[in-house]
């Protein structure tokens, strides 16, 4: 059936939040994995972003994007 | 007699009403709350870059105000898809793809960056354009059956959008994120 204006619909909120998820994280990665300078507040995000990141693609596709620095 | 602005008031309202029942779905469900706090972990890494880190480079501002592109792309969809419009919200998932394959590509050759930002219409498609961006990245990582054309297509398919492409505009170094001014536009 059409629909005029908003909605909800969990089936499709699901679908939209697990691609933004997947597409939004690897993306971030990507952006911040060359910072030039010695940036330790922004490399100290990273981490914590790549932990938060390694975390979710590891329970929900069974990989990790990259290795957290030590 | 009804003005048509006066409907504007009451579909806000139905929009917020939406978006309140979208983040109480999302807290019910312990696989929802994880994508939504990976989403939110990824935006604030990406505003850590785009916005406080100082730039080192004339290419990293551009890496820079590519994360800007991200950053509004993904607070766009949010807001869109919590209200309740998701064929609109896949639009800006798209938007994320295509600039998250390009950084991607830019970042791999940082010696083109410059030249995309200088490239005419042409060239920006011939040299720069998604499927040219795509399949150079599906030939780095290996890719034979075009990977990244599948995802887009899906994306695509969800948004039923017609393509556009996009470029930098503006370079005066005011930035902002969220619903502010963009120093990024779509040609």
């Amino acid at each position: 059936m059409a629909q005029v204006g908003p909605f909800f619909d969990e089936n499709k909120l699901t679908v939209w939040l697990n691609e933004m998820a997947m597409r939004l994280s690897h993306a971030a990665v990507v952006l911040t994995s060359n910072p030039e300078g010695m940036d330790i507040k922004l490399l100290m995000t990273r981490k914590h972003y790549l932990e938060v990141a390694n975390k979710w693609w590891s329970k929900y596709r069974g990989m990790k994007p990259q290795a957290v620095p030590s | 007699m009804i003005e048509a602005t006066d409907n504007l008031t009451p579909l806000h309202e139905h929009e917020e009403k939406l978006r309140a029942g979208s983040l109480a779905a999302i807290e019910a469900t312990a696989t929802l709350s994880d994508h939504w706090n990976l989403v939110a972990e990824a935006m604030n890494a990406i505003y850590a870059f785009t916005h406080d880190h100082v730039h080192g480079s004339e290419n990293e501002l551009t890496l820079q105000y590519l994360g800007i592109r991200l950053f509004n792309a993904a607070g766009a969809s949010i807001k869109l898809a919590l209200s309740g419009y998701y064929q609109q919200a896949f639009h800006q998932v798209r938007d994320v793809i295509e600039t998250y394959f390009l950084v991607d590509y830019l970042s791999m050759y940082p010696e083109k960056i410059d030249e995309w930002k200088r490239a005419d219409k042409k060239k920006g498609i011939s040299h720069f354009g998604p499927a040219f961006i795509r399949n150079a990245l599906d030939k780095r990582d290996g890719y034979t059956s075009g990977e990244r054309k599948r995802i887009y297509d899906v994306i695509s398919e969800a948004a039923f959008a017609r393509f556009v492409s996009g470029n930098i505009a503006d370079n005066d170094g005011t930035c902002q994120h969220g619903a502010g001014r963009t120093v990024l536009r779509r040609e």
